[in-house]
This record gives C-alpha cells, sequence and structure tokens, in this order.
C-alpha cells in the first residue's frame, strides 16, 4: 500500500483479475423479467449487488447498489446507475419499473430506492430524494 | 511503483466504471469497490499504487471515467 495513512489505498496491477462483466462480476446469481422488462442480478457481495437491466426498448442499464432486506421491504442504497445504452434507459420511469421487477424476484412488498451522489445530469454532488416503489406482483 | 492520487470528481464521473476500474486493476470485491466509490464521493482521497506497466493505463481510464487526482 502506498500510504497506509490514507482513507482508501491499494495497489494496481499487483495482481492480474480475469475479465468479467458488468462490474467485474462474476456468475450470474438469478434473472427476472415481468412485461418486457428483464432484470439479471449479476453479483451480490456482503450486501453490494451488481444488476444488468434491459427494457422494452432493448436499452440496457447497469446499476450497482447496497441491497438490505428489512421485512417485506427491499432498500437499495448508495444506488448507481451506470453509463446506459440505448433510448430511455436511465430515466426515473425506468428506474422504477427495473426496482419494480427486481423487488418481485426478491418477493418483497416495497423497494425504497436511496440513490447516490450525483454526478451528472440535474443536481451534481446532491442526492436525489428518496423513492418508495409499490412492487405488488408475485412473490418469490 | 507509481502513486495516483484520486481527490474527487468531476461532472460526469461515471460511478459504475469506476467502480469496474478498482475491481479488475485491484483484485478487489464488488462490496470493497463500491465502497471505496462511495468514500470518493464523500471526499477521502484514494491512493493507488500502479506498477509501471500499467500506469499509463490506469491514468488514461481514470481520465475518462471523469475522476480528479494527480500522480506522485
Amino acid at each position: 500500500l502506498a500510504n497506509p495513512a490514507a482513507a482508501n489505498s491499494a495497489a494496481i496491477g499487483v495482481a492480474e483479475v480475469a475479465g468479467g462483466n458488468a462490474l467485474g462480476g462474476a456468475s450470474l446469481a438469478t434473472s427476472a423479467a415481468v412485461g418486457s422488462y428483464y432484470v439479471r442480478l449479476l453479483e451480490t457481495d456482503r450486501g453490494a449487488v451488481s444488476i444488468l437491466a434491459t427494457t422494452p426498448k432493448g436499452a440496457s442499464m447497469e446499476i450497482a447498489a447496497d441491497m438490505a432486506i428489512e421485512g417485506k421491504r427491499m432498500v437499495l442504497s448508495n444506488l448507481h446507475i451506470g453509463e446506459s445504452t440505448g433510448k430511455g434507459s436511465s430515466s426515473l420511469k425506468e428506474l422504477r419499473e427495473v426496482a419494480r421487477v427486481f423487488g418481485r424476484q426478491e418477493g418483497v412488498d416495497e423497494a425504497l430506492i436511496k440513490g447516490g451522489v450525483r454526478t451528472t445530469g440535474a443536481n451534481p454532488g446532491k442526492r436525489p430524494i428518496d423513492i418508495l416503489i409499490n412492487v405488488g406482483g408475485k412473490k418469490k | 511503483m507509481n502513486v495516483i492520487h484520486v481527490t474527487g470528481w468531476n461532472v460526469g464521473f461515471d460511478k459504475i466504471r469506476m467502480t469496474k476500474f478498482l475491481r479488475e486493476e485491484m483484485s478487489i470485491s464488488l462490496s470493497e469497490s463500491h465502497e471505496m466509490v462511495q468514500n470518493i464521493l464523500d471526499g477521502k482521497e484514494l491512493v493507488l499504487s500502479v506498477i509501471p506497466e500499467r500506469y499509463q493505463n490506469a491514468v488514461d481510464r481514470l481520465d475518462i471515467i471523469g475522476a480528479k487526482f494527480y500522480v506522485e
């Protein structure tokens, strides 16, 4: 480590990593599709999740978040959306639908999205307001 | 080793790509890289030690990602 006193420190190139998909993640964990939305949970690691979603328009959206299940509520905090491909791939409507599909897959009644600090779009540097979504539908 | 200090982010900073970058280059887990990105967003400095062979690639990628950084 370059500087033990630093809050974050690490070494690059000390170890080689095999390439992975999405967030460099490992194997496909679970997937679900409702309507023409397709949501794949690519990886979970100590509460962090990596998700790849495809919208009805064929756009794809990469998502990373910290996930917790509190009773029948799924909480996705520090949620980040990566560079999306395709038209209409990262609108609020699309995000809500993706969360709804994912929530059904996880068998919860509600999904609470706590977005991470924005670095693009409106109000960079600010956290967006929380979004509570009634998932409804099928249970796990 | 070359040392890169990631001190913050510019508007347009790609958080997912930064998470990938840290995972691919540092052999760390998803949760660790996600936490490091959170720390950067919270204003904490990230110090990276880079072998010379990967230094230029790392700098180029950080530039594209939109990270604020300087090298020693």
